[in-house]
């Protein structure tokens, strides 16, 4: 008798075929893409949506040509963050085009199709053991975002991904190119227990580690602007160190920066001279320099805001 | 999945295929050698889990094939959904948006509610729990709505038909859709 291999094709519906289309479309539309940056932690609550808005309006404002891609399907801050929530994207037959956002920023995210603020993402189909297909479902909308945005020439695409240790690996799976990934982390204890396993996740499928961001290093006193610790110093970049990535730098905490997100107005361009946005810039500007050259800075170099 | 004749081992052939209703799919298969045909069916999840990795059991049309994020629009829930995502300014929505023949009668359907469109007597009125059948004419005429439309659409189209006491969408059920929605 016959095995599966045996038999040529499957029957007439050519289900890998059509994957392949899907692929070939995908690989298409990221060609006109230098390079493609994911944010992520696998851990939530550390600010990785406002890291990856104010990295992509600082690369934006030194000039690059620059998209962001909110990954979060269920959970979609990036529109609002940049001032684009309650846009709706142009639906072209070749393509939809992305909403513009700050510094000339492409915007795409799940959240420029939903009806108001309080609607969650929900798919049509069976209600009961929705975990059968939903994770599937939500790939399948990340490959069309990618594939079926007229994101035009970029010099840069940014991903914010959502928490969750798979996240990296599932997409790199699904994207040709991918040219690296940026961790983001608290620097609690707690915090970087969980990021190190994403960095670890990362290495698996071979996705490059461009670096390590600290975030909320360290309290900005809005009256002194000094930098109050909120946490042990030097964790992170000791974690940077054992991991063999560079320490991109850190931001300190300042509750002008969470303000700013929740207007939709990114610090970088809002306040360009605080120190949150300074932090930004250098760190956009190692990112650029690392990308461009290939080479890595040395593990525990002392980038963004000093202490 | 591929599907052997035992009796001639050879390789099943696909013949017919419905597009996904709400909840299953059928595709026919034939094999070569001796003829001997047998249906596929999927239960909801197995429909749903084809309907996620945006393939379609007997091949996607260029069109559907073509149009962008289908999947992600077509799939999202009418209740959260935006209803008609395009342009931000006038001019670019009406631009855009696409001309699609349901999308007033869906609304239209939603503003008054199901019953409105339903004058049968309850007698005649096929039960929700029996299949619509879709003819191969009308299914094409499906495929052209677009995609972010086309499950509302066929929920209205075959709503009017089961209100008017018939199991078959046709050509003639769906211009009489539109004629009783002003289309």
């Amino acid at each position: 008798m016959k095995t599966y291999r045996d038999i040529a094709g499957d029957g007439g519906s050519d289900i890998a075929g059509q994957v392949v289309e899907q692929t070939r479309r995908l690989s298409v539309r990221l060609s006109s893409i230098q390079h493609a940056v994911a944010v992520m932690s696998g851990k939530g609550g550390v600010g990785k949506s406002a890291v990856s808005v104010n990295l992509a309006v600082a690369l934006a404002a030194a000039g690059c040509r620059v998209g962001l891609l909110d990954a979060d399907i269920n959970g979609p801050s990036v529109a609002k963050m940049t001032g684009v929530h309650g846009q709706r994207p142009t639906i072209l037959p070749e393509g939809v085009v992305p909403v513009s956002g700050p510094a000339g920023l492409k915007v795409m995210s799940m959240d420029l199709f939903l009806a108001s603020d309080d609607s969650p993402v929900e798919w049509q189909g069976p209600s009961s053991e929705a975990y059968v297909w939903r994770q599937t479902m939500e790939m399948t909308a990340v490959r069309e975002f990618l594939s079926d945005t007229l994101w035009g020439d970029l010099d840069y695409l940014v991903l914010d991904l959502p928490p969750g240790t798979d996240r990296l690996p599932n997409l790199s799976g699904l994207l040709p190119k991918l040219d690296g990934c940026v961790a983001v982390t608290l620097p609690s204890e707690i915090s970087q227990f969980v990021v190190q396993k994403s960095i670890q996740a990362a290495r698996t499928p071979g996705v490059r580690l461009l670096g390590l961001i600290e975030n909320m290093s360290g309290y900005l006193c809005p009256g002194c602007q000094g930098l109050q610790p909120l946490f042990p110093s030097g964790r992170v970049e000791a974690l940077a160190a054992r991991q063999g990535i560079p320490y991109l730098g850190r931001i300190p905490f300042d509750p002008r920066f969470s303000e700013a997100m929740d207007r939709g107005c990114p610090v970088v361009l809002g306040k360009p001279d605080s120190p949150v946005s300074a932090a930004f810039i250098s760190i956009a500007a190692s990112l650029r320099n690392i990308l461009a050259h290939r080479t890595s800075p040395p593990p525990s170099s002392h980038r963004g805001v000093s202490s | 999945m591929k599907f052997l004749c035992v009796e001639c081992d050879e390789g099943m052939k696909l013949v017919q295929s419905d597009r996904p209703s709400e909840d299953a799919l059928s595709a026919v298969f034939e094999c070569p050698g001796c003829g001997w045909r047998f249906a596929l069916l999927t239960n909801p999840w197995e429909t749903q889990l084809l309907k996620s990795l945006d393939v379609r059991v007997g091949g996607k049309s260029d069109a559907a094939a073509a149009e962008p994020m289908a999947a992600l629009r077509s799939s999202l829930s009418a209740a959260g959904a935006s209803p008609a995502p395009s342009g931000g300014s006038d001019a670019a929505a009406g631009a855009t948006r696409p001309s699609c023949p349901f999308a007033g009668m869906v609304a239209q359907q939603q503003a008054h509610g199901a019953a409105a469109a339903s004058p049968a007597t309850p007698a005649a009125i096929p039960p929700a729990s029996v299949p619509m059948r879709w003819t191969e004419e009308a299914m094409l005429r499906l495929e052209r709505v677009p995609a972010f439309v086309r499950n509302m659409a066929r929920s209205g189209i075959e709503e009017f038909a089961r209100s008017q006491g018939l199991t078959e969408v046709t050509g003639e059920v769906m211009d009489a859709a539109r004629q009783k929605f002003g289309m």
